[in-house]
C-alpha cells in the first residue's frame, strides 16, 4: 500500500492518498441510508486502553475527541462518498475537495489514519485495542475503503484478477439479479436511474459473485450489502470485500438456500426478547422477525465495529442487528418501514448513544446457540 | 432522544371488533409491497425496496359498523425465504396470493404457493388471488379467465386484478377478505357449520360495475 501523507502541514491540500482509485469526494453529497452511521464520529471519551499509548498518541486521541465534538456540531460533517469508479487500479489519487475548511484536528486525524494504514500490520499486532477504539469512533471517510479492505484482508485476493473474466461470463442468476437492482437503495443518488453507474456496477458485482459461489448464487438482501460497499469503493474492490465477508466472515451462511443461520438469528432475537434484554412490548416479538432478517444493518454495524483480526467468526453469536439496537435504545420497536427511512436519519443525530447502548446489551452466549 | 414516534399507538387505537392476520405471498417483484403500501397509505411508491424476510402493516377498516383491524404480513418473494416465511402461515386467517399479470411465470408459480399454504397454513385459511399491474394491460400475459379457472380449481375465495399504481381494486381486495372472514367468524361463533365447509355458504356478493370485469367470485 502506498498510502502516504503528503504535505501534512499544508492548509490547502488534503493529506490523503490511497492505493486505490479513491472515489471522487463530493463534499455536498448528503449522507444516505445507513451510511450515516459510519460517517459520524461519536463523542465518548476514551476509557480503556490508555496503558499502551504513547504521550503522542494520547494527545492525538484527545484532539480527536475535540474534533468529534466539532464534527457533531457541524452538520456538513455528515458526508458520504457515493462515487465509484469502474477503472480502479490507478494509485495515489488525492482528493482535493473539502480542503479549504480543513481544521488542524481533521488534519491530525488524517495523519493518524495515514500512519495506521501505512503501518497496518504493526498496528494490528501491537496496538489492537487502540485501533479498535479508533474504529469504533468512526473511520474518516477517505480512509474507509482501504481500512475495510485491510480489516478483512481483502487487499490481495487472487479472485480480483478473475473479476473481469467473470463479467464476460453469463450467470443463471442474471434475471433474478436484474429484478432487484432498481430496488436496491432506490432513493440513493448513486443508484438512482436505470442507466446509472451505481446500478451497473451493482449488477456486475452480484453477477460475479453468483459465479464464484454457485450454492448461494444470488440471494435477496445481499445486494444491499454490496451497495454499501460500492458507495465506498470501486467495483473490483467491493467484490473482493464481499467475497471475504461471505466466505471468511460467515455471511454466506445467512444466504444459503436453507437459511439455517438466519433462523438462528431470529431465534437469538426472540430469546433476547424473552429474557427481557429488550423492554417488552406486546407486539415486539413480531417485529423481531423483521429485524432478524434485515441483513443490511449488519454491515453498517460491521463496518464500524469489526474488531481488528476477528470479525464475526470469534464473535459468537454475531453482533446484534441494528433493529435490535434501535429497540433497545428506544425501548420499543419501530415498524419495519421505519428501518429504511427513519432510522438512518436518526443516526445522524444520535448514533453514539445507540451504539453505546448496543454494547451494553448483556446476554448469555450459551443460550444463543440454540 | 428527540425522535418523534408517530407510530406509537394510543389506547383507543387498540379497540377493535375483529383482528385478522393476512399473509401476502407470491413471486419476487409482482408488487406485493406496493399493494400493501397503497392499502396502508393510499399512495404509490415507485421506488420500493425489495422486501427481505417479512414486513408487517396494520390498518383499521370500518365494515358494517364493526371496527376491523387488518394485519398484513408482507413477505419476500425469493424461493429461499420460504423457510422463514412459512412460520407465519400458521397464524394467518387469510392469504392473498399475488402474481404479475404481465409476467406469465409468476402466475405459473401460484399452484406452488397454494401448495405451501395448504401444507403450512391452518385448514380453514381463506385464500384469494390477485393479478397485479392491471395498469399495464398492453403487456398482459395472463388472461383473467385463466386466473378464474385456477381459483375455482383450488377453491379460492376470489380473483381480482389490481393496480397498486393506479389504486384499482386494492381496497376491494382487503374489504372482500375481511368480509369473508367476518362471515366465517360469525358462522363459527354460532356453530352453524364445521370450519372446513364454511366457505360454501358464505360467499360475499359484491358486484361493483366498475370492477366487474376484473373481479371474479368463485
Amino acid at each position: 500500500f502506498q498510502v502516504r501523507t503528503q504535505n501534512p502541514c499544508g492548509v490547502g491540500k488534503v493529506p490523503v492518498c490511497s492505493a486505490m482509485a479513491s472515489p471522487a469526494v463530493s463534499p455536498d453529497s448528503s449522507s444516505h441510508e445507513g451510511l450515516s452511521s459510519v460517517n459520524s464520529a461519536p463523542a465518548c471519551s476514551p476509557t480503556s486502553d490508555s496503558e499502551n499509548l504513547s504521550p503522542d498518541e494520547l494527545e492525538l486521541l484527545a484532539k480527536l475527541e475535540e474534533q468529534n465534538r466539532l464534527l457533531e456540531a457541524d452538520s456538513k460533517s455528515m458526508r458520504s462518498m457515493n462515487g465509484s469508479r469502474r477503472n480502479s487500479g490507478s494509485s495515489l489519487v488525492s482528493s482535493s475537495s473539502a480542503s479549504s475548511n480543513l481544521s488542524h484536528l481533521e488534519e491530525d486525524t488524517w495523519i493518524l489514519w495515514g500512519r495506521i494504514v501505512n503501518e497496518w500490520d504493526e498496528w494490528r499486532k501491537k496496538k489492537e485495542k487502540l485501533l479498535k477504539e479508533l474504529i469504533h469512533k468512526g473511520i474518516p471517510h477517505h480512509f474507509r475503503a482501504i481500512v475495510w479492505q485491510l480489516l478483512c484482508s481483502a487487499t490481495e485476493m487472487p479472485v480480483k484478477n478473475q473479476y473481469s473474466e467473470l463479467l464476460k461470463m453469463s450467470s443463471p442468476c442474471e434475471k433474478l439479479i436484474r429484478r432487484d437492482i432498481a430496488r436496491t437503495y432506490p432513493e440513493h443518488e448513486f443508484f438512482k436511474g436505470q442507466d446509472s453507474l451505481g446500478q451497473e456496477v451493482l449488477f456486475n458485482v452480484m453477477k460475479a459473485y453468483s459465479l464464484v459461489d454457485r450454492e448461494v448464487g444470488y440471494c435477496q438482501g445481499s445486494a444491499f450489502i454490496v451497495g454499501l460497499l460500492l458507495m465506498q469503493m470501486p467495483e473490483e474492490e467491493a467484490f473482493c470485500v464481499f467475497v471475504r465477508l461471505m466466505q471468511e466472515y460467515r455471511l454466506r451462511e445467512l444466504f444459503k438456500p436453507s437459511m439455517a443461520e438466519l433462523g438462528l438469528c431470529i431465534y437469538q432475537f426472540e430469546y433476547l426478547l424473552q429474557v427481557g434484554t429488550i423492554p417488552h412490548h406486546p407486539r415486539m416479538s413480531r417485529w423481531g422477525t423483521c429485524f432478524g432478517v434485515d441483513l443490511t444493518p449488519r454491515l453498517v454495524f460491521l463496518s464500524r465495529f469489526l474488531p481488528p483480526g476477528c470479525g464475526w467468526r470469534p464473535l459468537y453469536p454475531p453482533p446484534p442487528t441494528l433493529g435490535l439496537l434501535w429497540a433497545v435504545f428506544h425501548g420499543r420497536c419501530p415498524p419495519p418501514q421505519y428501518f429504511q427511512k427513519v432510522i438512518p436519519h436518526q443516526f445522524d443525530s444520535c448514533p453514539d448513544k445507540l451504539i453505546l447502548k448496543a454494547f451494553q446489551v448483556k446476554y448469555n452466549p450459551k443460550k444463543m446457540k440454540r | 432522544p428527540g425522535a418523534a414516534m408517530p407510530f406509537s399507538s394510543s389506547s383507543s387505537d387498540d379497540a377493535f371488533d375483529y383482528l385478522f392476520k393476512i399473509i401476502l405471498i407470491g413471486d419476487s417483484n409482482v408488487g406485493k409491497t406496493c399493494v400493501v403500501h397503497r392499502f396502508k397509505t393510499g399512495q404509490y411508491n415507485e421506488k420500493q425496496q425489495n422486501t427481505i424476510g417479512v414486513d408487517f402493516t396494520v390498518r383499521s377498516m370500518d365494515i358494517d359498523g364493526k371496527k376491523v383491524k387488518i394485519q398484513v404480513w408482507d413477505t419476500a418473494g425469493q424461493e429461499r425465504f420460504r423457510t422463514i416465511t412459512q412460520s407465519y402461515y400458521r397464524s394467518a386467517h387469510g392469504a392473498i396470493l399475488a402474481y404479475d399479470l404481465t409476467r406469465r411465470s409468476t402466475f405459473e408459480s401460484i399452484p406452488h404457493w397454494i401448495h405451501e399454504i395448504e401444507k403450512y397454513g391452518a385448514a380453514n385459511l381463506v385464500m384469494m388471488l390477485i393479478g397485479n399491474k392491471s395498469d399495464s394491460l398492453d403487456k398482459r400475459q395472463v388472461l383473467f379467465e385463466d386466473a378464474c379457472t385456477l381459483a375455482e380449481k383450488h377453491g379460492l375465495l376470489a380473483v381480482l386484478e389490481t393496480s397498486a399504481k393506479e389504486a384499482q381494486n386494492i381496497e376491494e381486495v382487503f374489504m372482500l377478505m375481511a368480509k369473508e372472514l367476518i362471515a366465517r367468524n360469525t358462522l363459527q361463533l354460532h356453530g352453524e357449520s364445521p370450519p372446513n365447509s364454511i366457505y360454501l355458504d358464505s360467499r360475499p356478493v359484491i358486484a361493483t360495475p366498475s370492477v366487474e370485469k376484473s373481479q371474479c367470485l368463485c
